[in-house]
């Protein structure tokens, strides 16, 4: 059976018992956040936005997902790649890279999971730490919440 | 020639490069519906230049390009293409009036002869290359300083040219017997055919033998190459042999042999006879035979790219910034980039950083060009591999894996290479 994208990011917005919605109860969501050049399909934020958290959601290419996983770490606290279950595999083998960039991993199907925990990037600048923040404040000024 | 030569494809957007950077670069490159509407610019921007240029008649374009693309919004034939239709004579011009690509049999008859439109059109893309500057100097000479020099840089004009995917190909055929009716006709100016073909045909020797000795008559002065498609960070080992292969036999009879869509492996394609690369200013390094060619590209222009010298490669400005922070050793040191830290930023006006990051990529490009020669031959193919070894635990994070790719291509055709001795 095929899997869209937007199936998957429905999957894990939808499902309340779902690890890292219950993880990120409390926060912000926005989808297809804008910063810099890229587009992060799901933001989690809290209220003071000291912390944000950026998933790249992906079917099945792991490695796409994690470069621009890599990429959310200019300004996310935490950055995931999130993978359909079905393909997630491919993924975990590799798991020590994505140990070694922080980045970190969710399979999703109807329980997600927090597959590898992502690290606290160490890689923030400043000026897209304030894009994003921006962003983020501009969607919710225009009444952007999704949750 | 003790170092390859580096054209950059002419586009008016890129003027303030050609300018600011002009000693970066060797020349320019124009495709010819570009020069039927900018003629009079183009002849007046190079005669100020001063460099030398070539045309790509971009005979395969009336071949391979769906036709609509040739078409404005109003259904009628878009105004440069129209123009240069009627330079290129009743066939082509035919072609955009019935909205149909140009076939075999506009050229060849049920027997496989020769239709006179080989002819024709031969002689019409050559005329088309060595008249319309001239024509157009001539009409705004009250504008020159000087008396501008009767040739205006032209190297050498290209013969027609069409795509083929095989030696059984009816274009191969075609494209052969415009190089040879183009040899008869020659001029004053040198004479190049193109070989305009794909990684599948490159894969058989054989093909590449024959080719060769196909191309291989009197009075043929040097030979464009476009693969379809072909990106240098992306191909296969194979191909790359193949390249350096169809480079040493091309070259052999010190024919000039010039990639007409390449990158850093072009420059190193030298040491095996490749005398020149064009490429735009950080973009347009590969091409699709069924993309129309462009004025301007997208709107605000390609995406800005950071090339990375040690990696001989480019990628967007957001992930150059996020792999210089974990690999800080990839910093450049170049003129540009050690003058401009703060233009790399996030907030920089995308026009500004597009700027800095060209003119760092031209800076690059003459480096690279100027360490290639002999003596340095086995240190840059090392440097490869040095790179590759040196970042290969990170080989799914950071554009690597074609340097290996390279340096495996370049030891396999070792004993192709043109100084062994000094290698």
């Amino acid at each position: 059976m095929c899997i869209y994208e937007y199936e998957l990011c429905d999957q894990f917005i939808r499902n309340p018992s779902s690890e890292p919605t219950r993880n990120f109860q409390g926060y912000g969501m926005l989808t297809e956040l804008k910063v810099g050049s890229k587009i992060a399909d799901l933001v989690f934020f809290d209220t003071g936005l000291k912390e944000i958290i950026a998933v790249e959601l992906k079917v099945n290419k792991w490695k796409s997902a994690l470069h621009q996983a890599m990429t959310y770490q200019l300004w996310a606290t935490e950055s995931y790649a999130a993978l359909s279950r079905k393909y997630v595999n491919g993924a975990l083998k590799n798991r020590r890279i994505f140990k070694k960039c922080g980045v970190g991993i969710i399979s999703i199907d109807g329980f997600t999971k927090i597959e590898v925990k992502a690290k606290k990037s160490s890689y923030r600048n400043l000026q897209y730490l304030e894009m994003a923040k921006t962003e983020i404040n501009r969607r919710l000024a225009a009444g952007d919440k999704d949750q | 020639m003790n170092r390859p030569e580096y054209y950059l494809w002419y586009r008016p957007l890129d003027k303030r490069y050609y300018m600011e950077c002009k000693d970066e670069y060797d020349g320019f490159a124009i495709s010819a519906h570009m020069l039927t509407h900018f003629a009079n610019s183009f002849s007046v921007f190079q005669s100020s230049m001063n460099k030398p240029y070539f045309i790509d008649p971009e005979t395969a374009a009336f071949q391979n390009v769906d036709i609509s693309r040739f078409l404005n919004s109003k259904g009628g034939v878009r105004i440069s293409w129209k123009k240069l239709g009627k330079h290129y004579g009743s066939v082509v011009m035919g072609a955009l009036e019935n909205r149909v690509r140009l076939r075999t049999t506009d050229f060849l008859n049920h027997d496989n002869s020769f239709k006179p439109n080989v002819q024709e059109l031969t002689a019409r893309v050559l005329s088309f290359q060595t008249s319309l500057i001239k024509k157009t100097v001539s009409g705004l000479s009250l504008f020159f300083k000087e008396k501008p020099q009767e040739k205006m840089g032209l190297q050498f004009v290209v013969a027609p040219y069409f795509f083929f995917d095989s030696l059984s190909d009816p274009w191969y055929r075609i494209s052969l017997e415009m190089a040879r009716r183009a040899v008869k006709l020659k001029g004053e100016y040198p004479v190049f055919a193109t070989l305009c073909t794909t990684r599948q045909f490159l894969a058989k020797d054989e093909n590449i033998k024959t080719l060769v000795k196909d191309f291989d008559f009197n009075g043929l002065d040097g030979f464009l190459i476009w693969i379809d498609n072909m990106k240098e960070e992306d191909e296969e080992t194979a191909l790359f042999g193949n390249i350096l292969k169809l480079v040493k036999y091309l070259s052999s009879n010190t024919r000039k042999v010039i990639n007409l869509y390449g990158g850093y492996f072009s420059i190193l394609a030298f040491f095996w006879g490749m005398s020149a690369h064009v490429s735009g200013v950080c973009y347009r390094d590969s091409r699709s035979f069924s993309e129309l060619p462009i004025y301007g590209g997208p709107p605000g222009g390609p995406v800005p790219r950071y090339y990375i010298p040690r990696f001989r490669t480019k990628v967007p400005l957001d992930d150059a910034i996020r792999l210089l922070q974990q690999f800080p050793e990839l910093k450049c040191d170049c003129d540009i980039c050690s003058g401009n830290v703060t233009a790399y930023a996030p907030d920089t006006e995308r026009s500004f950083a597009r700027f800095i990051m060209n003119k760092h990529f031209l800076c690059c490009r003459k480096r690279e060009r100027e360490e290639t020669i002999d003596a340095n031959s086995n240190k840059l193919f090392e440097a490869l591999n040095g790179e590759f070894t040196r970042y290969k635990k990170f080989e799914e994070i950071l554009p690597i894996s074609h340097l290996a790719k390279w340096y495996s291509a370049i030891q396999d055709n070792a004993s192709l290479y043109k100084h062994k001795s000094q290698a």
